[in-house]
């Protein structure tokens, strides 16, 4: 990176930051500091987007559609539905009540045990991804630009506690907002390059009918196969279940909307976001495959990932793995040159078999490729990283102009910002509002609780950053995290709509059937192969079944007394 | 009692629950439509 670069990196991250502790530096109470209340649906609506977009979103997204096309897509398609749900059902029940947290609600609703296993189970789950979500991106930045891992986690870290801790929820949605005009900026101007860079060789269309004909463009997958990672149905209702509880249900993103002026204004946020989600993955996706066709013009390299070529190098001569690859690649880019001029002729029986002959040399090309990765894993014995993780930030800081890169590296670190950001308040807002204030001191001043809500923002923002420090060390363990995050969704769902539509059940029966279904998806996963999206529909419908059979139960049994 | 029934309707508040459904079905719709294209897509560059 040059000089300009890291100047307009550091501007773009301060500047917004800063404006951030400004625009919140008259924030005196504890209700504005946690709901701001004054937000339009506009700065809601980026808001929530900006708190599910993660770095890894626009580092890994553009990689996976590299190797795998386009069909993770389907994986949306029941987002917007869920938005609608949440708009009718969800956010009209926490306005009424006046909550601070969703977990609040279940107070209400069931009793003080049911309210702290969600707010509980939130802690732990945020807490610890709350250090993966500054540690991902950190580790891949330390890998391409050699800086210091140490610098970037701290740096990352300290900057969002400050500005959190400071303006509290406000200063989050203000900051979100900017970040998400930068954020889409420069996927924009990164969309726009790799398409002109293309175009000296192939149009758009032909781009594409290179990407389609190689399996890139494959996006809707109609079969019923469950054990598939991405298909049309899983997407719906798996994608709909995932969606419906992660904006139901999880602090991070519940906190966005009821920072908004008015109950209108929360759900004229979430209809934004129910628009433009899907056009968003299904462009970031685009500009993968866009990348994909690029690097079929041009050479890349043996592997995008330092790591894998350390290993090549210790295990191998990597001279000759680089003539190899060289020579598979230029085949392949004369079948390419040839399937480009057919389809310029028109000629249907040319084309088809300039296809044929483009997918074998590929396919050849690919393979060497990708035995050549695994081999130098397995004997160096390194973990060489995720060569999907790499294909994008390599592409940046290759073919993007001096000063864009800057801008883009910006924008992978604003997105981690941006999420984290999210998580702290949420954190401290349930530390604060669940705990401190229900169970060790209810009867405080407004001014005690607002600095006792910054210590906790302070404590969480620390312990995030000391996760993210040793997760080095904790490979395992992130894995782990990840994991058992995607699989309490379900159960936790299950617990709302219950709250929400099964008046009959009470506490005792709600709470001992979300542990039941959480054993149940815990034993299902660790016991078949099922899509992970199954199993946030699988806990949801078992919490209800459970807590119903159990209310049923107890009526019955309490007739049986009364007989 | 009947006769008066039809001034218990508040126009302003229905219209504003028309205005949101008429909202949700434009996101049925966009997302109806976005699936399509996209198995256009996949059926046209295949």
């Amino acid at each position: 990176m040059s000089s300009v670069d890291y100047i307009t990196l550091l501007l773009t991250i301060s500047i917004i930051s800063f404006y951030g502790v400004w625009k919140t530096r008259k924030n005196r109470s504890l209700n504005s500091y946690l709901r701001d209340g004054s937000s339009g649906w506009l700065t809601i609506g980026l808001s929530v987007m900006a708190t599910q977009a993660s770095a890894i979103t626009f580092l890994s997204t553009p990689g996976l559609a590299f190797y795998e096309g386009m069909a993770f897509v389907q994986n949306y398609f029941g987002l917007p539905l869920a938005m609608i749900v949440v708009s009718l059902v969800f956010i009209p029940a926490y306005y009424k009540r006046k909550v601070y947290s969703a977990y609040e609600y279940l107070g209400h609703r069931f009793d003080s045990k049911t309210r702290f296993l969600g707010s509980g189970l939130f802690l732990i789950q945020r807490g610890l991804a709350a250090g993966i979500t500054i540690y991902a991106p950190s580790i891949i930045l330390t890998n391409v630009l050699h800086w210091d891992f140490h610098t970037i986690v701290v740096g990352v870290g300290v900057t969002v506690i400050l500005y959190t801790m400071f303006g509290g929820s406000k200063a989050v949605s203000v900051t979100h907002k900017y970040q998400m005009l930068i954020i889409l900026s420069g996927m924009v101007i990164a969309f726009m390059i790799v398409v002109f860079k293309i175009s000296r060789v192939a149009s758009f269309h032909e781009a594409l009918s290179v990407a389609g004909t190689l399996g890139k463009l494959e996006i809707i997958d109609f079969s019923f196969d469950i054990n598939k990672r991405y298909t049309l149905w899983s997407g719906l209702l798996g994608g709909f279940f995932l969606a419906l509880s992660y904006f139901g249900t999880d602090q991070s993103q519940v906190q966005r909307y009821l920072s908004a002026r008015s109950m209108d204004h929360a759900r004229k946020g979430l209809i934004f976001n129910a628009m433009l989600k899907v056009p968003m993955q299904f462009f970031i996706l685009l500009l993968g495959v866009l990348v994909f066709v690029f690097y079929l013009i041009n050479p890349p390299p043996v592997s995008f990932s330092p790591g894998i070529t350390t290993a090549i190098e210790q295990t191998t001569e990597l001279g000759l793995v680089e003539d190899k690859n060289l020579e598979l690649y230029e085949a392949q880019r004369l079948e390419l040159e040839g399937y480009v001029s057919s389809l310029r002729t028109g000629d249907e029986s040319r084309i088809e078999a300039s296809k044929e002959t483009l997918r074998s040399s590929h396919l050849e090309w690919v393979d060497y490729r990708k035995s050549v990765h695994e081999t130098a894993i397995k004997e160096s014995g390194s973990d060489g990283g995720n060569e999907a993780d790499y294909v994008f930030i390599h592409f940046i800081l290759n073919e993007i102009p001096r000063g864009l890169v800057g801008l883009l590296v910006a924008v992978i670190l604003l997105a981690a910002m941006s999420s984290t950001a999210s998580e702290l308040s949420a954190l401290s807002t349930i530390s604060m509002i669940d705990f401190y204030k229900t169970l060790i001191n209810p009867d405080g001043e407004d001014g005690h609780y607002l600095w006792v809500t910054r210590g906790f923002n302070l404590l969480w923002g620390v312990l995030a950053v000391g996760f993210a420090l040793f997760a080095n060390m904790l490979e395992n363990l992130i894995e782990a995290v990840n994991i058992v995050g995607s699989l309490f969704y379900g159960s936790i769902l299950g617990l709302f709509l219950t709250a929400f539509f099964f008046k009959r059940v009470k506490s005792n029966a709600v709470f001992i059937a979300t542990i039941l279904a959480q054993t149940c998806v815990i034993i299902l996963f660790l016991n078949t192969r099922i899509g992970y999206l199954w199993f946030n529909v699988i806990g949801c419908v078992l919490v209800l079944l459970f807590g119903n059979l159990f209310a049923l139960l107890k009526a019955n049994g309490a007739e049986v007394v009364h007989e | 009692m009947r006769e008066h029934q039809p001034e218990l309707i508040d126009p302003e508040r229905s219209a504003h629950q028309k205005q949101w459904r008429n909202l949700y079905i434009l996101v049925g719709i966009a997302l109806v439509f976005e699936i399509l294209l996209f198995a256009w897509i996949s059926f046209f560059y295949k």
